[in-house]
C-alpha cells in the first residue's frame, strides 16, 4: 500500500482542533490495519459484480424488449447500466482491494473495508462473543472464507472478508483461544 | 403497595440460600406447592417444578362469568330484534369465553422452577416447550398486574435476559404469581448476586437531599432511596406529544366504527334532513373552529387520562440490592426492577415538541432492554414521564449516582462547519427537487393551481431550518466516568454512556467526508441501541474523543504518535 487513505488525509489544517484539551496541534489519523486480504478477493468481487451487474442488464433489456411504449428510455437505461457497470466491475474490485486490511492483536481486531465510504472497527477481544467463518458457494469456488466476530453489541459485526479459508480457519481458532480466557459475558 | 407484605430487603443470595426454596407461599389458598416433575422423574435434591397460583383459576373463572353478561344480553336483543349489536357482543363474548378457556389451559400446562443456576419453565399441553435462562444472565424483572389481577392479588412477572433482538425466547413469562412471590422473585434474581462486581459508586445513598425529592424514603411504603416520584405539575408536558393529536382521531375512528356497527352510517348522518336543516346557517369557519376546539378538548382529556392511568403512583427507587425499580399505574399497575449492575447511562430524549415546551423525557441505557421497546411509556427503560429539563438531569444524576448529570454539559464541543454545510447541502436538494417537480408538473401539464408554489416554499425553509437545528443539536463531550453525545431535530436525543461500557469503535467516512475531512465514529456499546454516533465529527477530534474516551483501545491503531511533529 503506498497511499492508503485514512482519517486525517483530507485537506484541511489543523486548526480546525482548538477545542482539544490538551491542545496538541497533531492531527491523529488512523494507521491502515496490517494485512491486506487475499489477491484472489479481486477475482471474487469481480464475479459478484459483473453476476450483479448482468442480472441488472438483462432485466432492463427484457424490460425494453416488452414494454413498447417506453422502449427509448429503457434502452437509454440499458446502455447507460452497461457503461456504469463495466466501470463498477472493472473498478470497485480493485479499490475495495486496496481498502479492505485487517489485523488481530493481542487486544484487539481491527479491520478496514468498504470502497466508497470507508469503515475501520476495533472491537477488544474481551469483548468477543463468537467467531465464525462463512464460505459462500463463490467463495469456496476461489478458496476463500469470511471470518465474523461477533461482539455483544447490536451494531453489527466485524467482519474479514477474502481471507484464503485456511487463513481464515487458523484465525477463528487463534481469536477463540485469545476470547475464551474472559470469563465474563462481554457486556 | 401491592407487595406490602414482602420480605424485607433483598434475600441474600451467591449460595446463601438454598436455592430450592420456592418464594413463600404467604399463607395464601392456592399458593405454590411442589408439585411433582410432569416430565419424566425428578432426582432426589433437585428443585421441584411448581404451578403458577391457583387462583388464576379465580381470575379465569371470573373472566368466564364476565363474559356470559354481554352473551345474555346477546340472546335477550337477538330475540328484541337487534341483530347487529347482539352479533357483536355474541362475537366479544365468545372471545372472552375462549380466551379464559384457553387461559385455564395454559394453568394447567405450565410449571416452573428456579434453580441455582436457571429459570425454567414449561409450557404446552400438545406442543411442549422447554425454556431455560441462566440466572446471571437476567437483566429484568417485571411485574405487571391488570385490574383482574389485582383483584386477586396476583401479578405477571416477567424476566427478562439481555440478548439482543429481543425475541420472545429471551424472556420468562409468569402469569401469574401472588404479589409476595413477586417482589421474593425480583429479591432473589436481580441484584444481590452482583454485590462483588458493581460499579464502585453504585448502591451508595444519594438524592435524599436533593431538592426535589419528597421526604425522602417513605416510610413503610419504600425501602431504598427515592429519586423520584409523581409530581402532578408534570402532566401538562405529557400534552406535548402527537398523541394529543392521535386521541382525538382514535377516538373518531372508533365512534364511527361502533356507529357502523349498530347499522348507522355517518353519509346518512350529514345528509339528513334534521341535521342540515338545523346546521345549515353555520359558516364553515365557525365549523372549522369548533372542530379544532373539540379536538382539543378531547386530545387534551384523553392525553391526561392516560397520563393518570400510566404515571399514577410514579415512583423510581434505588433498591439497597442495586436494583432500580420503577412503579406506577392506576388500573394496570406496573413494576420495573433493573439492575444497577447492567445500567450503562441515561438517554436524556426531546422529541422537538417537548424541547420546544422545555421538557425531556429520560431513558435508562442498559443491557437486557434491546427490543423492549414500545410506545408512550410502555418501554421498559423508561425512568420517568416527561419532565422539565431541570428535573430530568436532577433524576438523571439520582440514577448514575453523580454529583451533576452529565448530560447536562452546556460545554458539548460542537461538531465542525463542514457539519452544517452537509446538512445545507441536503436542505438545499430537498428544497431543490421540490421546486424541479413543481416546475416540471407546471411545464408538463396545463400549469399548476397557485396554492401548489407553497409546497416547495415550505419544503425549501422547512429544510434549511431543519438543517440548522440538525447541525445545533450535534455535540460530543467527556464528563468524568461518562461520555455524552448528542444529535437530532425532530427527536434531539443526548446519551451519556459509561466509557467503561464501550465494546468497540467504528469510523466511517463517505467521499463526502473525507473531503470535508469529516467522520463518523462510532461508539459501540452492549446497552440500549447498541451504538451512538458522532455523526459528521472533525476526523482528527473524532479520532481524539475515541482514544481519550476509552484509553489503549485505539491507541494501537493511530498513526501518529502525540511526539511525532505534525506533518508540514
Amino acid at each position: 500500500m503506498n497511499q492508503p487513505v485514512t482519517p486525517g488525509a483530507g485537506p484541511t489544517g489543523p486548526d480546525t482542533h482548538a477545542v482539544t484539551a490538551d491542545g496538541s496541534p497533531t492531527e491523529l489519523r488512523l494507521r491502515p490495519p496490517r494485512h491486506q486480504v487475499d489477491r484472489r478477493s479481486i477475482l471474487l468481487w469481480s464475479v459478484h459484480a459483473a453476476l450483479t451487474v448482468v442480472v441488472l442488464v438483462a432485466l432492463l433489456g427484457a424490460a425494453a424488449g416488452l414494454i413498447e411504449p417506453a422502449r427509448p428510455w429503457l434502452l437509454a437505461a440499458t446502455g447507460a447500466a452497461v457503461v456504469v457497470g463495466i466501470g463498477y466491475v472493472v473498478a470497485m474490485p480493485r479499490v475495495r482491494y486496496r481498502v479492505h486490511r485487517w489485523e488481530v492483536t493481542d487486544e484487539a481486531v481491527y479491520t478496514k473495508a468498504g470502497w466508497l465510504t470507508h469503515e475501520w472497527r476495533v472491537a477488544p477481544l474481551s469483548r468477543v462473543q463468537t467467531v465464525d467463518a462463512r464460505r459462500g458457494p463463490l467463495q469456496q469456488a476461489f478458496g476463500l472464507s469470511s471470518v465474523r466476530i461477533t461482539t455483544a453489541s447490536a451494531a453489527g459485526d466485524v467482519v474479514v472478508d477474502g481471507l484464503d479459508h485456511e487463513l481464515a480457519a487458523d484465525l477463528v481458532q487463534t481469536l477463540t483461544e485469545r476470547t475464551q480466557a474472559t470469563p465474563d459475558d462481554a457486556t | 403497595m401491592t407487595d406490602a407484605g414482602g420480605p424485607p430487603g433483598g434475600v441474600p443470595l451467591g449460595g446463601g440460600l438454598p436455592s430450592g426454596v420456592p418464594p413463600p407461599p404467604s399463607g395464601a389458598p392456592g399458593g405454590p406447592t411442589p408439585a411433582p416433575a410432569p416430565f419424566g422423574g425428578s432426582r432426589a435434591g433437585e428443585v421441584p417444578w411448581q404451578r403458577l397460583d391457583a387462583r388464576m383459576i379465580a381470575v379465569d373463572v371470573t373472566r368466564l362469568a364476565g363474559s356470559l353478561v354481554p352473551l345474555a344480553v346477546a340472546v335477550v336483543l337477538r330475540n328484541a330484534d337487534a341483530g347487529a349489536v347482539a352479533s357483536t357482543l355474541m362475537t366479544l363474548a365468545l372471545i372472552g369465553i375462549a380466551s379464559a378457556l384457553f387461559d385455564l389451559l395454559r394453568w394447567a400446562t405450565t410449571w416452573y422452577r428456579i434453580t441455582d443456576e436457571r429459570v425454567e419453565i414449561r409450557t404446552g399441553l400438545v406442543t411442549r416447550r422447554h425454556r431455560s435462562i441462566p440466572r446471571d444472565r437476567i437483566r429484568r424483572v417485571d411485574a405487571t398486574a391488570k385490574l383482574l389481577h389485582r383483584a386477586f392479588s396476583l401479578e405477571v412477572v416477567t424476566i427478562a435476559t439481555g440478548e439482543q433482538g429481543g425475541s420472545s425466547d429471551d424472556e420468562v413469562k409468569l402469569d401469574a404469581v401472588t404479589s409476595p412471590d413477586a417482589a421474593a422473585l425480583r429479591s432473589r434474581l436481580l441484584g444481590a448476586r452482583t454485590d462483588a462486581g458493581r460499579p464502585p459508586t453504585a448502591g451508595t445513598t444519594d438524592a435524599a437531599g436533593a431538592p426535589a425529592a419528597p421526604a425522602g424514603t417513605e416510610a413503610g411504603s419504600d425501602e431504598g432511596d427515592m429519586l423520584a416520584s409523581l409530581n402532578w405539575r408534570w402532566a401538562p408536558y405529557d400534552l406535548f406529544s402527537f398523541w394529543t393529536l392521535a386521541i382525538p382521531a382514535l377516538a373518531l375512528g372508533g365512534l364511527l366504527q361502533a356507529l357502523q356497527s349498530v347499522g348507522v352510517s355517518p353519509d346518512e348522518v350529514a345528509n339528513d334532513e334534521r341535521v342540515t336543516g338545523r346546521f345549515s346557517d353555520v359558516s364553515l369557519g365557525t365549523g372549522i373552529a369548533v372542530a379544532v376546539a373539540a379536538i382539543v378538548v378531547v386530545g387534551v382529556i384523553g392525553a391526561l387520562a392516560l397520563f393518570v392511568e400510566t404515571w399514577w403512583g410514579f415512583r423510581l427507587v434505588r433498591e439497597p440490592a442495586g436494583r432500580l425499580r420503577v412503579r406506577r399505574g392506576l388500573l394496570t399497575t406496573r413494576s420495573i426492577s433493573l439492575d444497577e449492575a447492567r445500567l450503562r447511562g441515561v438517554e436524556l430524549a426531546e422529541p422537538l415538541l417537548l424541547r420546544a415546551a422545555g421538557g425531556a423525557r429520560l431513558r435508562a441505557v442498559t443491557t437486557g432492554l434491546a427490543g423492549a421497546e414500545g410506545s408512550r411509556g410502555e418501554s421498559a427503560d423508561v425512568l420517568l414521564p416527561p419532565v422539565p429539563m431541570g428535573e430530568a438531569q436532577r433524576v438523571a444524576a439520582a440514577v448514575l449516582d453523580e454529583p451533576a448529570a452529565p448530560t447536562d454539559s452546556p460545554d458539548l464541543h460542537a461538531h465542525p462547519r463542514g457539519a452544517r454545510r452537509r446538512r445545507l447541502t441536503r436542505a438545499v436538494v430537498a428544497g431543490a427537487s421540490a421546486w424541479g417537480l413543481v416546475v416540471g408538473v407546471h411545464v408538463a401539464t396545463d400549469g399548476v393551481p397557485p396554492a401548489a408554489w407553497a409546497v416547495p416554499a415550505v419544503v425549501s425553509v422547512g429544510a434549511v431550518a431543519y438543517a440548522l437545528d440538525a447541525y445545533r443539536s450535534l455535540g460530543h463531550a467527556l464528563a468524568g466516568r461518562y461520555l455524552v453525545v448528542r444529535r437530532g431535530s425532530f427527536a434531539r436525543r443526548t446519551v451519556a454512556l459509561q466509557r467503561a461500557g464501550v465494546i468497540g469503535w467504528t469510523v466511517r467516512r463517505t467521499v463526502f467526508q473525507r473531503r470535508l475531512d469529516l467522520a463518523t465514529v462510532v461508539v459501540t456499546t452492549a446497552a440500549g441501541h447498541g451504538s451512538y454516533p458522532l455523526v459528521d465529527v472533525d476526523a482528527g477530534d473524532g479520532l481524539r474523543f475515541a482514544d481519550e474516551a476509552v484509553p489503549g483501545l485505539l491507541r494501537p491503531f493511530l498513526a501518529d504518535p502525540p511526539t511525532t511533529a505534525p506533518p508540514p
